[in-house]
């Protein structure tokens, strides 16, 4: 009689953990095409990215991210980067994983991000959404990638 | 007796502290031992741990030279010194890959140049465009026409971008560029802006025609002809084997293209040609690949088989002719 209470008080606890609501739900990045081009002046790239988390500033950080990985592996259509500047992203990946991962997720748009504002902002049920103007250094991300040799220099 | 002792007392003493030297050697050998294994293990550890960084890819920089876009039967020079919407439009274009670290030749010097020689008459119209790209030394000729739109919406400037394989003639890339419209008469900020946008994709498609040159090598056409003095028709036999004249010509094509790519365009008695032959970009020893090496082997094929030919070599055509 008494293990029926015990496990009738278990089932019920479990039954309730399971329904609760959970504190933080943490949303892993994940690349998307929302990145539209804005303008271009002398080398810089300016683009309108799109991105969802948690928090603003993650949204944010998302954001620019997803912007720098277009740029790198896919190019903006109708953007004087309509080509990605990575043509082969398989195998730059490959060759390069270490430098690139830093690069995109810690390094790159600390260093070549020279402008990042956001223009809308909206919470929808647990998450952020958020649309930023981010500008880019493109000669200085294409610099880097010729300086550690991960696309080549103009030429044959 | 006392002497005697104390000696032995040393003797002692020296042995049991060569002993205990013996012990330290050996744990210090041991020591020794255990750090050289435990510094390869963790070198070899780090080693892998590190990326592999490939060799820094040398490639060549190719020179590149814009040039003016100057229609049948006009005057290059005269077009330019005229045209001053394109002289703006020339200088933007070379600006714009000055800035990206493209080696670039001025045309208006080259121009000069040619006229302090006086290597040419005004009029021989149609031969300037050819003799100022070969004192260039340009790899990569553009072409840029320039066109000023006029409406009641606002002006705007059309570029036209065309780049080409100066030792081929081969076309590399096409890009036209088309300024937003404005209230303005100042059509340098147009051309500015039109020219800025689309050198960027220009040169991603020039990189491009050079990653598949690498891979696939570079285009060359070949045309055999026969003499109207000799006897040799494309279906003599030519060997002991009874191969035919144009049977040999193709097998020797094939055999000798870079990775066996070519296209024969046609056959006729008197004529093969070949519109698409690879070759490599770089010779077995690394050295730039030559056309008239290839021009030279084919004609020391064709001796083996007791046919005399001339040959003539223009940019990348390979025309031979039997006798």
């Amino acid at each position: 009689m008494r293990i029926n209470y015990i496990y009738t008080f278990f089932a019920g606890f479990l039954l309730f953990i399971s329904c609760a609501k959970p504190v933080s739900q943490n949303t892993s990045y994940q690349r998307t095409g929302m990145v539209n081009y804005l303008t271009y002046t002398k080398s810089e790239l300016t683009v309108t990215s799109e991105h969802a988390a948690e928090n603003v500033g993650k949204a944010i950080s998302y954001a620019e991210i997803n912007a720098l990985e277009n740029i790198l592996f896919r190019g903006i259509p109708g953007s004087p980067s309509e080509a990605p500047l990575i043509s082969d992203e398989i195998e730059a990946v490959k060759n390069h994983k270490q430098i690139l991962n830093t690069f995109i997720f810690e390094t790159g748009c600390k260093e070549y991000v020279t402008k990042s504002e956001t223009i809308s902002r909206e919470r929808q049920g647990t998450l952020t959404f958020v649309k930023q103007k981010v500008t880019f250094d493109l000669n200085g991300i294409r610099k880097f990638l010729e300086k550690n040799n991960i696309v080549k220099r103009f030429g044959l | 007796m006392e002497l005697e002792n104390s000696l032995k007392k040393i003797i002692l003493l020296n042995d049991s502290d060569s002993k205990k030297m013996t012990k330290y050697n050996m744990q210090i050998k041991q020591f020794a031992k255990g750090f050289f294994l435990i510094t390869i293990l963790l070198s070899s550890f780090s080693g892998s741990a590190q990326e592999k960084k490939p060799a820094a890819t040398q490639n060549a920089q190719p020179t590149i030279m814009v040039i003016p876009f100057t229609p049948a039967g006009q005057d290059l020079r005269a077009n330019f010194e005229s045209n001053e919407l394109l002289r703006v439009a020339i200088t933007k274009v070379k600006e714009a890959f000055d800035q990206r670290g493209v080696n670039t030749i001025d045309f208006r010097a080259k121009l000069k140049q040619l006229s302090n020689a006086e290597a040419l008459q005004s009029d021989q119209k149609t031969s300037i465009k050819d003799d100022v790209i070969a004192i260039s030394g340009a790899d990569v000729y553009i072409e840029v026409e320039a066109n000023p739109n006029y409406s009641s919406t606002g002006n705007s400037v059309t570029i036209i971008m065309s780049a080409y394989d100066a030792f081929s003639g081969e076309s590399y890339a096409n890009k036209v560029s088309n300024s937003a419209k404005f209230y303005t008469t100042n059509y340098e900020k147009l051309v500015e802006k039109s020219v800025a946008t689309e050198v960027p994709n220009l040169l991603s498609t020039i990189q491009e025609k050079f990653d598949d040159i690498q891979v696939n090598g570079r285009t060359i056409t070949i045309r055999v002809g026969i003499d109207e003095k000799s006897k040799l028709k494309m279906d003599s036999e030519v060997d002991k084997e009874g191969n035919y004249l144009g049977d040999i010509i193709e097998d020797y094509v094939r055999d000798n293209s870079f990775k066996n790519k070519y296209h024969l365009q046609g056959v006729s008695d008197t004529k093969i040609t070949f519109d698409l032959v690879k070759v490599p970009l770089k010779d077995a020893s690394d050295n730039p690949f030559r056309l008239s090496r290839f021009a030279s082997d084919f004609r020391r094929f064709l001796r083996t088989k007791e046919i005399q030919c001339s040959q003539v070599l223009v940019g990348n055509s390979l025309v031979f002719t039997l006798n």
